[in-house]
């Protein structure tokens, strides 16, 4: 792989992903303001009332977000028949796949990063007497989610371009079958995982109460090794499957 | 004379569709072949695979000693027949950008070819007409120094003063001491008097191929009319 080659088509993927990279962070900062002006009166929030919204209201938006994201990063590419443009210059799948990754990398960064200052301090603001503190594992976490959910469609999005028929249909049951296989292999991993050191992932709200979340590095390792399985079988399919 | 690319049996099949059944096509160093025919007798695919975006079902192909591929690109200038520029880019920029994938970009070829199309950097793509960006697509594929350019279609829906700027590139740029030109299209008369060799194809088959000046003689006829006469 050549670093420059990746610099290069990283270089258009951050010119092209200006609105990205402002409209959802914008978006994200909105929502929250949206739950602040939700809960703003409620005297006293439910134990775990943090921890719920950080799994399923603000998380779920984004994660929708990122995997349109990933979709997209390629497909606009076809849509607009650059594609073959980017193919024609002297680049190989892997590097493109790479680069695409990274941006999604450097996208899922910045939405990780907007959505835990914000939702820090709007959930610190509504409960005046409360403060709120949140990991930096938790944000690593969230980040790595973001970006394995977005380097997942866009390996979707990589078959649906490289299989002539029936495309989309092969992209959904791989979407099942993998999505089933990553939960199945956690799962055997998890005596392994348990093995590496474990990580506070914690949420701190009011007098010292905690939410707290069983979480080890090996977790985090994991998420890891799927965006990469990710990326190398998206760079495989550009290289060798699909033809513009 | 270096053989620059060499295709055998050349094979291309999309599900039950053939694009390329058995080519077999040869291009010299110092020479302009073109291929000729109608829209689908696989001239594009032929392309594409010589450049390595579209790989081979059978048969083998060599260009400049290699298997298509990114190595290849280096060596070798592509210019697609579709609108396949980044619209949102600008004129410079994407210059700039796709320079900096080779090392054989020349920076004052490419600035001389600009000024002689006519080209304004800071235009967006999206604001030039059909014409001026097929200008631009030449203008990107000559402002390299290698030994090979592919040009599918390179005339293809184009106005006529475009076309006659592209030309006079394509004449101005051509060193037939050093590079050579594979050219498809089906506006054979424009590209008549720039082809040293020809292969029309049919349904992906090569119906006839040979030294233009030959066949010209053989058919008493030129090139053009010749295409009329098989494809008519």
């Amino acid at each position: 792989m050549d670093i420059r080659n990746i610099k290069n088509i990283l270089v258009k993927e951050i010119k092209l992903a200006k609105s990205w990279l402002i409209f959802v962070p914008a978006g994200v900062l909105l929502f929250n303001f949206y739950i602040y002006l939700k809960f703003k009166d409620i005297p006293s929030m439910s134990r775990n009332a943090p921890m719920l919204l950080v799994s399923g209201i603000v998380i779920l938006p984004l994660l929708i977000i990122a995997f349109i994201r990933g979709i997209l990063i390629l497909k606009s590419e076809r849509d607009n028949r650059t594609i073959e443009y980017l193919k024609a210059l002297p680049v190989n799948g892997f590097e493109i796949a790479t680069a695409k990754s990274l941006m999604i990398g450097i996208e899922s960064f910045a939405y990780a990063a907007t959505y835990f200052i914000t939702f820090r301090t709007m959930i610190t603001l509504a409960q005046t007497t409360y403060t709120v503190r949140l990991t930096l594992w938790l944000f690593v976490l969230i980040w790595l989610v973001l970006t394995l959910t977005a380097t997942f469609s866009l390996l979707l999005q990589a078959v649906g371009m490289s299989v002539r028929r029936f495309g989309r249909l092969i992209a959904a049951v791989l979407f099942l079958i993998l999505s089933q296989a990553g939960l199945k292999i956690a799962g055997w991993l998890d005596p392994v995982l348990r093995e590496f050191p474990h990580i506070t992932l914690y949420v701190v709200y009011g007098a010292g109460t905690q939410a707290k979340g069983p979480m080890t590095l090996g977790t985090l390792i994991l998420l890891a090794i799927y965006i990469v399985i990710n990326v190398s079988l998206t760079g495989y399919l550009v290289e060798n499957k699909m033809e513009v | 004379m270096n053989r620059l690319l060499r295709a055998r049996g050349l094979t291309k099949r999309y599900g039950r569709k053939h694009a390329l059944r058995g080519v077999d096509l040869e291009v010299n160093s110092g020479e302009v072949v073109g291929i000729l025919g109608p829209n689908g007798s696989g001239k594009s695919t032929f392309l594409k695979i010589a450049i390595g975006i579209v790989r081979p079902t059978g048969g083998e192909i060599e260009v400049l000693g290699q298997r298509p591929g990114a190595g290849l690109r280096k060596h070798v200038s592509y210019m697609s027949e579709n609108d396949y520029l980044y619209r949102w880019m600008r004129v410079g920029e994407i210059l700039e950008w796709t320079a900096s994938f080779y090392d054989d970009w020349n920076d004052a070829k490419s600035q001389e070819i600009i000024e002689f199309l006519g080209l304004d950097r800071d235009s967006k793509i999206s604001s030039l007409s059909r014409g001026m960006r097929g200008r631009l697509k030449t203008a990107i594929a000559f402002s390299r120094d290698v030994q090979l350019y592919l040009l599918d279609e390179p005339l293809s829906g184009i106005d006529p003063a475009s076309r006659s700027k592209i030309l006079d590139v394509i004449i101005r740029e051509y060193r037939p001491e050093n590079s050579s030109i594979l050219l498809s299209t089906h506006l054979v008369m424009d590209v008549e008097n720039l082809l040293d060799r020809v292969v029309f194809l049919s349904d992906g088959s090569v119906l006839l191929q040979g030294n233009a000046d030959e066949l010209r003689s053989q058919h008493d006829a030129s090139i053009n009319s010749i295409f009329i006469q098989l494809y008519g």
